[in-house]
């Protein structure tokens, strides 16, 4: 279960987060939805571990995570798809694919001396690697290419791929469907859906709210900073205020 | 020129060449993983070179494994200065940090001029093959000098291998692309930034080991050492390893025939001036594309 406690963060002199506070349970499918600049990014980053938290706790059961830097995070069973995909351009597939499991080389240093190949071939290493393939066919296909070739929908895969090669427990995404078409947008949704079923854990911020709400078990909407409005899915698409704000209709 | 003189030079710009590659390297992978440019790049030379005199002659370790310990005790060196002076000093801008390295640089020429018992002396630790040259295409070439390209060669073929097949370089690879993500993907910016201070001491100390024999050594040689290492690094624009090694080479070589060419009276005082002709070239050439990249976007 993540818990994120008054979380108040602040870039200079410009407040981001003003006490958000949400809970993601294990199992769920929460989505994070709200206007442009409204803090949910930094929200993300913050329970990431890129900025740090003014005041406020962040919990992963019982494993703090506030006031570590990102890469102890990712290390304690995040996994991280952020704003702008961030994947390695001038690697191939293959390798970010790869870099994704580098959590194992953290906790047995020796190991990242070794050839890639057999790294690569350690048993969890592996079975993650045929896991998101078989999610991907197309990552298969083009492992050997280098990242920046391939297109929009297919680096946002790679980036969810490579969140999933750490095994996390849970899975925080950034606006995966931001720039792709309608259709990709449909599948990757799916895919979510799918890994849900499957067990993980799963908080999206998304621009699409109505797309959001009608896969996620519960949303939240996030005002200038702050959690303004909570519930199930279904309570949202029928509540006036998102309806008016986030899903472009007119309240009758 | 004859023929044979061409070679003769040809081989010594290549020589002098592989040792500027290698400290080309060290900046290249440091300014990678970090933005820094460490001028204190050429004093991990002259660390190398100096403590291989000290083990063998004031210490008495035999040949070998003093060359290894001065390369080690170099190794430590860089490796404490990333600790103590770049890390601690985390919220510094990279302007702070190169200044900081221009300080190490100072600080480690001061100390060397002090600690060992030569003095300020230029020192000429023994040859690791004696001295009887050996004839090559025409040429006599000192076996140091098949020692110097040798090591270079076989250390840059190494440091690939290392770059491309381990995890860590993959690691070092991603963070060169950028630290934020790397992070995203559990990767410590920070123990990278380690390894590359520790690998550009190592290019620095094995460099400074197998060329002092040849070349001698003294506490105010890394300065010289350093610019010419950082000229090769930015004809690849501290990004590049081939363009680097190259870079390297054609450097070494180009001074070498120029000094070989007669020149009338400025014959052969000119050699250090080639590299900083080259220098400002590249310079004016990559600010012009930049500010062509500006216009640009
Ligand atoms: N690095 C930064 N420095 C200064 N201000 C920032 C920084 N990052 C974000 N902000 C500000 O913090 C606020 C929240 O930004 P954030 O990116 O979290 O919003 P968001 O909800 O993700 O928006 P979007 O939907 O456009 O991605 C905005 O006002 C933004 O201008
Ligand atoms: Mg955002």
């Amino acid at each position: 279960m993540l818990r994120v406690e008054k979380a108040f963060v602040s870039y200079g002199r410009v407040t981001a987060l003003r006490e958000a506070s949400l809970v993601v349970n294990d199992g769920e499918l929460v989505t994070l939805i709200g206007a442009n600049g409204a803090g949910k990014s930094t929200l993300l980053n913050a329970i990431s571990g890129v900025v740090r938290l003014k005041s406020g706790d962040i919990w992963l059961d019982d494993r703090r995570l506030s006031g570590l830097p990102s890469h102890k995070t990712i290390r304690l069973g995040l996994g991280y798809v952020p704003e702008g995909r961030r994947i390695f351009g001038d690697m191939s597939v293959r390798d970010n694919l790869t870099l994704g499991s580098y959590f194992e080389c953290a906790r047995n240093p020796l190991s990242a001396l070794l050839y890639v190949g057999w790294f690569l071939r350690r048993p969890s290493v592996q079975s993650n690697l045929e896991t998101v393939f078989r999610l991907f066919p197309i990552l298969k296909e083009r492992q050997k290419q280098k990242a920046g070739s391939l297109s929009g929908g297919e680096q946002q895969m790679l980036a969810i791929a490579r969140a999933l090669m750490a095994s996390p427990q849970i899975l925080l995404l950034d606006e995966p469907s931001l720039g792709l078409a309608p259709t990709l947008v449909k599948d990757i949704l799916k895919l979510l859906v799918r890994l849900r079923d499957e067990g993980l854990t799963i908080l999206l911020v998304e621009q699409d709210a109505n797309a959001a709400l009608k896969i996620a078990d519960r949303g939240y909407v996030m005002e200038r900073g702050m959690i303004t409005i909570e519930g199930t899915a279904r309570e949202l698409l029928g509540d006036d205020r998102v309806r008016q704000a986030y899903l472009g209709k007119t309240v009758a | 020129m004859s023929a044979d003189q061409f070679v003769q030079y040809f081989i010594s710009g290549l020589t002098m060449g592989s040792i500027y590659a290698i400290v080309g390297l060290g900046f290249t992978i440091i300014y990678a993983v970090t933005r820094i440019i460490n001028f204190a790049q050429g004093e991990f030379v002259m660390l190398g070179g100096m403590l291989s005199f000290y083990l063998i002659k004031s210490a008495g370790i035999p040949l070998a494994p003093a060359l290894i310990l001065s390369v080690l005790i170099t190794v430590v060196i860089g490796a404490i200065m990333y600790l103590l002076a770049i890390r601690t000093a985390r919220h510094a801008s990279v302007v702070s940090l190169i200044i900081i390295t221009i300080g190490a640089a100072v600080f480690f020429r001061g100390i060397a001029g002090e600690i060992f018992p030569w003095g300020v002396d230029i020192v000429r630790p023994p040859y690791f093959t004696g001295s009887q040259s050996i004839a090559f295409l025409g040429a006599y070439v000192h076996p140091q000098a098949f020692w110097i390209i040798g090591t270079t060669v076989v250390v840059m073929i190494l440091l690939h291998l290392f770059l491309t097949y381990t995890m860590v370089g993959k690691a070092l690879k991603a963070c060169a692309i950028s630290p934020v993500s790397a992070s995203m993907v559990g990767i410590n910016p920070r123990t990278m930034a380690l390894i590359a201070f520790t690998l550009a001491a190592a290019l620095g100390g094995i460099s400074g080991v197998v060329m002092a024999p040849l070349t001698l050594m003294s506490y105010s040689s890394g300065f010289m050492l350093g610019l010419k290492g950082f000229v090769a690094a930015s004809i690849g624009g501290f990004k590049s390893p081939v363009a680097t090694v190259i870079g390297g080479f054609t450097l070494g070589i180009v001074e070498s025939l120029a000094v070989g060419i007669d020149w009338g009276p400025f014959t052969s005082a000119y050699k250090d001036v080639i590299a900083m002709t080259v220098l400002l070239l590249i310079l004016l050439i990559r600010s012009g594309r930049l500010a062509e990249e500006e216009r640009m976007s």
